[in-house]
């Protein structure tokens, strides 16, 4: 596609350093292996579907709806919004942060 | 200065040919499942009413089959209700949901996914059933409208006679074609227009005020997409129907015709929704809804 970018409605939501999950669902969430392998592309930086869909092979209605999943829990978000210099519109997701941290515990009787 | 409004206006082509073939390479899947289900749904309807009309020849046994078919001055109203019920539903499904196509393209440019799936094609045959019926019958009435200057059944086109075209008929037909082109270039962007802000009399202006604004390119990119998808199947056909039968093998002719259309259905259907999606979001008009649509 087009190597110009238009850039259009930037979010400025603040990527944290490190985010620690401590619900359980929310880490099956993270464990699901394409979760995981799509949230590990977008840690440091943001991509759209189709850039996910090159890296990671995975059908892009596969990916959209993992990424719905991520957002919904807040663990991505739509980081920017651009448009080619064909006015197609463009999302790309960023992770919420650079690190998710596991730290759940468990407690005895 | 005349050089360079040309440059600018291929430019602009080239940019609608090349983006548009980038994203139906990418999203081909989506285009040509809907294709197939347009005209599985279209072959199927034609097969069950043909089997509902058998079921009522076998029930009603003073009915005979030529009065479904052949008996039409004489059973007009029973003639009338088969043809139009079945070709009417047939065709009705079969337009509103190869148009399904332009909410597939306006889900790829719009939407910030880039990409579509079939199922979104039920989604806009939901909402844009009837209006994308009524714009394809809209459009194609240029076409009735070329051949009713062609005088088509004066010259005798339906007769299995050898034809022979001289100057004048081919230069009624090419303008025939050309009132077609001219007919099709003036409505197109009503399809995107409606997929976009969903209502039928706004698809008309905003249509209009595409074509005032930005009549060389729209002709220009509809010019080239006739040269290379219209225009090979209709002069193959053409020439089918002038030649077919004094033609002692006919094979290649009819392979070049399944070809050609074959082109136009695989490729050409798709391409249409992409470039005429396409052209809708670069063109600069005044529009109902704002673009780029907002978050």
């Amino acid at each position: 596609m087009a190597s110009n970018f238009n850039s259009s409605n930037s979010k400025s939501l603040k990527i944290k350093e490190e985010i620690k999950i401590t619900d359980p669902s929310l880490a099956l969430i993270v464990f699901h292996e394409k979760k995981k392998m799509i949230l590990k592309m977008i840690l440091e930086k943001a991509m759209t579907i189709q850039d996910l869909k090159k890296a990671t092979n995975l059908n892009p209605g596969t990916i959209k709806r993992h990424l719905d999943d991520l957002v919904k829990n807040k663990l991505v978000f739509v980081a920017k919004v651009k448009y080619s210099d064909y006015n197609v519109r463009m999302k790309y997701y960023r992770a919420t942060a650079k690190k998710f941290i596991i730290n759940i515990k468990i407690k005895g009787n | 200065m005349r050089s360079r409004n040309s440059f600018k206006l291929f430019t602009e082509t080239k940019k609608d040919f090349k983006n548009s073939w980038q994203l139906f390479k990418e999203n081909y899947k989506a285009f040509l499942s809907t294709e197939f289900f347009a005209f599985l749904s279209f072959i199927s309807i034609v097969i069950i009413m043909f089997s509902l009309i058998s079921l009522i020849y076998y029930l009603v046994p003073s009915l005979s089959l030529e009065d479904f078919w052949f008996n039409f001055p004489k059973n007009f109203s029973i003639s009338l209700i088969f043809r139009f019920i079945t070709i009417f539903i047939a065709l009705f499904i079969l337009f509103a949901f190869l148009n399904c196509q332009n909410g597939l393209a306006y889900d790829i440019m719009s939407s910030g996914e880039m990409f579509a799936e079939f199922k979104s094609s039920f989604t806009y045959f939901r909402r844009y059933w009837w209006q994308y019926f009524f714009l394809t019958i809209l459009i194609l009435m240029g076409w009735f409208l070329g051949m009713i200057i062609f005088d088509f059944d004066h010259n005798n086109m339906g007769s299995s006679q050898t034809i022979s075209l001289d100057a004048f008929q081919i230069g009624r037909l090419i303008i025939s074609f050309l009132i077609f082109f001219v007919w099709f270039v003036t409505f197109i962007n009503t399809l995107p227009s409606i997929t976009a802000q969903g209502r039928l009399k706004q698809s008309f202006i905003e249509n209009f005020r595409i074509l005032r604004k930005n009549a060389k390119r729209l002709f220009t990119t509809w010019g080239i997409f006739f040269l290379i998808f219209i225009v090979p199947p209709f002069t193959v056909s053409f020439i089918t129907i002038i030649y077919l039968p004094s033609l002692t093998s006919p094979f290649l002719i009819l392979f070049l015709l399944g070809l050609f259309v074959s082109f136009l259905a695989i490729i050409g259907f798709p391409m249409l929704s992409l470039i005429a999606t396409g052209i809708y979001n670069n063109a600069e008009f005044e529009r109902f809804k704002p673009f780029p649509p907002s978050e």
